[in-house]
């Protein structure tokens, strides 16, 4: 399962239960986002209930608020729907990542959060 | 006029000289009709920034591009979404101070779009809890359908952004918004 942009790419490798994302997303709007908020809940719901979704944005060089909000949202619905666990990896060598993901676990304490 | 100011506006006294100077005027509508020329902005300020710490691969993958691109793209987004669309001008200047980076971004609203932005500033400037009223904003915002608005606290929060903001109201018909932002390098 993926979506292409012209500036990003998000791929759910099934196997592994991993959305990974590729490149800048910095699309205009909340509404723009609906077809990123779409795809991460239909790959959630190919998760089996007790297992794990990793959300993989060490290949993400950009992220703007919007995309922050539409991923934070989508951390507080798993967090009150119990179904499944979530881990997100970054990495430290992208400002954005090191400043910002730290964002999730405050919303969500059990995320597994490594940003290496 | 009447004119309300808000935070850090002042921050830099206007007779230090920058060792940069950039200085652009556009459209509103040139961004909101093209949503890209956002990030081509925010990457070109960026990299402007960028190479006077790092050059050539480097450099695209330095700490200050990456932040100043995430900083000016926040901004540049802000002043489009919150601008009169015909007839208004986005005026921007950067300036760069050995280690401090001053960016300027004035537009033209509507009264109201300019209360809205008004009533977040004062509440993003008088809180004593950035976390708190980032998760309070998010588990509201799940209820709603309206802008991110998490945008300027994640800055102030997360980039130790300084912040000031200027509101010049000029009769009946717009509100001049002028943002001023104020980035130490490396002092995150």
């Amino acid at each position: 399962m993926n979506l292409v942009h012209e500036d990003f790419s998000v791929v759910f490798a099934q196997a592994s239960h991993t959305i990974s994302f590729k490149g800048a997303m910095r699309l205009s709007s909340m509404r723009a986002y609906d077809v990123v908020r779409d795809f991460l809940q239909q790959a959630v719901a190919i998760v089996p209930p007790g297992g794990r979704l990793v959300i993989d944005v060490t290949a993400l060089q950009f992220l703007n608020s919007s995309g922050i909000t539409t991923l934070s949202i989508f951390v507080l619905a798993m967090r009150d729907e119990k179904r499944c666990k979530l881990a997100i990896r970054g990495s430290r060598s992208v400002a954005w990542q090191y400043k910002s993901l730290g964002n999730f676990k405050r919303l969500w304490n059990e995320v597994d959060l490594q940003v290496v | 006029m009447v004119v309300c100011q808000y935070g850090d506006y002042d921050f830099v006294p206007a007779a230090l000289i920058p060792e940069a100077r950039l200085a652009l005027r556009l459209n509103p509508a040139e961004l909101t009709s093209h949503w890209r020329r956002c990030s081509l902005l925010s990457d070109f300020i960026g990299g402007y920034v960028a190479s006077a710490f790092a050059l050539g691969a480097k450099m695209v993958e330095s700490d200050v591009y990456n932040s100043v691109s995430t900083i000016f793209q926040e901004l540049i987004e802000n002043a489009a979404k919150f601008s009169r669309q015909r007839d208004a001008t986005i005026a921007i200047e950067l300036c760069h101070f050995d280690r401090l980076i001053a960016v300027e971004i004035k537009n033209d609203a509507t009264v109201s779009m300019a209360q809205e932005f008004e009533r977040y500033i004062q509440r993003i400037l008088a809180t004593s809890d950035l976390d708190e009223m980032y998760r309070d904003i998010l588990e509201k915002h799940r209820l709603t359908d309206s802008r991110s608005g998490i945008g300027l606290l994640l800055l102030i929060k997360d980039y130790g952004l300084r912040l000031g903001v200027r509101f010049a109201r000029t009769g009946d018909e717009g509100t001049t918004v002028t943002v001023r932002a104020f980035y130490f390098i490396g002092d995150e």
